[in-house]
């Protein structure tokens, strides 16, 4: 009971935020006009998209810290791990269809299931990260380092990488590469989860 | 001069500045490591370790956009809702001077950071040339204009999301303005892409630019978008 009240706060908490609309029409926007655009060349379809979807799951958690939105939300709901977990689950309910929404609009149409499933991930991942960090811009430069430079680099140079985050993002109508993202949002959600716990607000 | 020494001192003060720095020294070095061989497999590569300076250009992102959005953001507990801004307003009023001085301080970190960081890259790559030498001013001013250049949208956008999100997925290994090189070339007169030719020599674009025509050209973006940023800084509420 108390689990299905904080995800739908957390939902309405997440909608009301300006932020979220404008990262998600901006990406919705800038992901049709790059693939009408590159339609010809050989460009990882969700390569640029994903920077959306990353800010997105950033926000979500940094809005709580900028003004102290996080004490009023713990004195709401004292209980952090189900709070932590409503979050999650409020932001899966968001990213989700908007993934599916861009890759229509920006294709690759043949993979959506497997391009929609690894950006609702990679939101995830990324709230995650957000949560261990606090601030949003370390979490930002943080992880677009990690997603469009390191990551890209690392993928011809290190046998290791097809079991990264981002390998998935180029592999998408196989599954496997969304499984292994699925590992570590899990492995990823149990950290911020346990550090949300422990830490103070 | 006070108020430089300041800036700089606020500047040091923040993490976030140091994990640029090492993220500037530390990635062009790996890299250039890392290609090293197969660059000499492959017969040698006149830009090995100049395209890698390329991609630590981000360290200057990072503390050009943080320079700026520093002063705004009001994350973390310790914050008090207020933000350094009215402080530093407070201490020096003049807002021309307060931009200039804050720019300075950072663009004198930025050209540290830059010279120091190319001087180690270079000592990767096996017997450097002295001509090698003769294109670090290139990359020294290609990362100052930049980190201005980031400074410049995040005065415009008063918070380092955006300037963050669109410069480092242009510094990625595919970037937005090279692919919309290959649909017009109008795009070579794009900043980075402009400006990589103070240092980079095999350029793989429609249009050739001499290395001073293209720091010219990064030099005209860079001055625009500050004087942008100056005017809306000037005239708008803190």
């Amino acid at each position: 009971m108390t689990g299905g009240r904080a995800i739908r706060a957390e939902t309405r908490k997440l909608l009301s935020l300006p932020a979220t609309y404008f990262t998600l029409l901006g990406t919705l926007g800038v992901s049709a006009i790059l693939s009408t655009a590159f339609s010809r060349q050989d460009v990882s379809p969700v390569g640029h998209t994903q920077a959306g979807f990353i800010v997105l799951g950033v926000i979500a958690v940094t809005s709580e810290y900028s003004g102290g939105q996080i004490h009023r939300t713990l004195t709401a709901m004292p209980r952090r791990i189900t709070q932590h977990l409503a979050k999650i689950a409020a932001l899966l309910i968001v990213a989700a269809p908007a993934a599916v929404l861009t890759v229509l609009a920006g294709g690759p149409r043949s993979a959506v299931v497997g391009a929609s499933a690894y950006l609702t991930l990679t939101t995830i991942l990324s709230a995650t990260v957000a949560t261990v960090l606090r601030w949003s811009v370390p979490a930002v430069a943080g992880l677009l380092g990690y997603y469009f430079i390191a990551g890209p680099l690392l993928r011809d140079r290190a046998p290791f990488a097809a079991y990264l985050p981002d390998a998935a993002s180029h592999d998408l109508r196989s599954l496997g590469g969304s499984a292994v993202v699925l590992g570590w949002v899990l492995v990823a959600v149990g950290i911020s989860a346990a550090t949300f716990h422990r830490r103070d607000a | 001069m006070r108020a430089y020494r300041g800036e700089l001192r606020k500047l040091t003060s923040l993490p976030s500045v140091w994990a640029a720095v090492a993220v500037g020294v530390l990635l062009p070095a790996a890299l250039t490591f890392l290609n090293a061989s197969a660059a000499a497999r492959r017969g040698g590569n006149v830009d090995l370790g100049f395209q890698e300076l390329a991609f630590g250009v981000v360290g200057a992102i990072i503390l050009g956009v943080v320079a700026v959005s520093s002063e705004y953001t009001t994350e973390g507990e310790n914050a008090g809702g207020g933000r350094q801004i009215t402080t530093s307003l407070m201490v020096v009023p003049s807002r021309r001077r307060l931009l200039i001085t804050k720019l300075a301080a950072m663009s004198t970190l930025v050209a540290a950071l830059a010279a120091v960081s190319s001087t180690i890259t270079l000592m990767t790559v096996e017997a450097p040339g002295a001509s090698d030498f003769g294109r670090l001013p290139g990359v020294v001013l290609y990362w100052v204009l930049t980190a201005l250049l980031a400074s410049g949208l995040t005065l415009l956008t008063r918070n380092g999301i955006l300037p963050l999100t669109v410069l480092i997925l242009n510094t990625s290994v595919v970037t937005v303005t090279y692919l919309l090189a290959k649909l017009t070339p109008l795009a070579a007169f794009f900043p980075d892409l402009a400006g990589f030719r103070m240092f980079i020599e095999r350029v793989d674009l429609p249009v050739q630019l001499a290395p001073v025509t293209g720091g010219l050209v990064m030099t005209a973006w860079v001055a625009a978008l500050l004087a942008a940023g100056f005017l809306v800084f000037r005239g708008r509420d803190a």
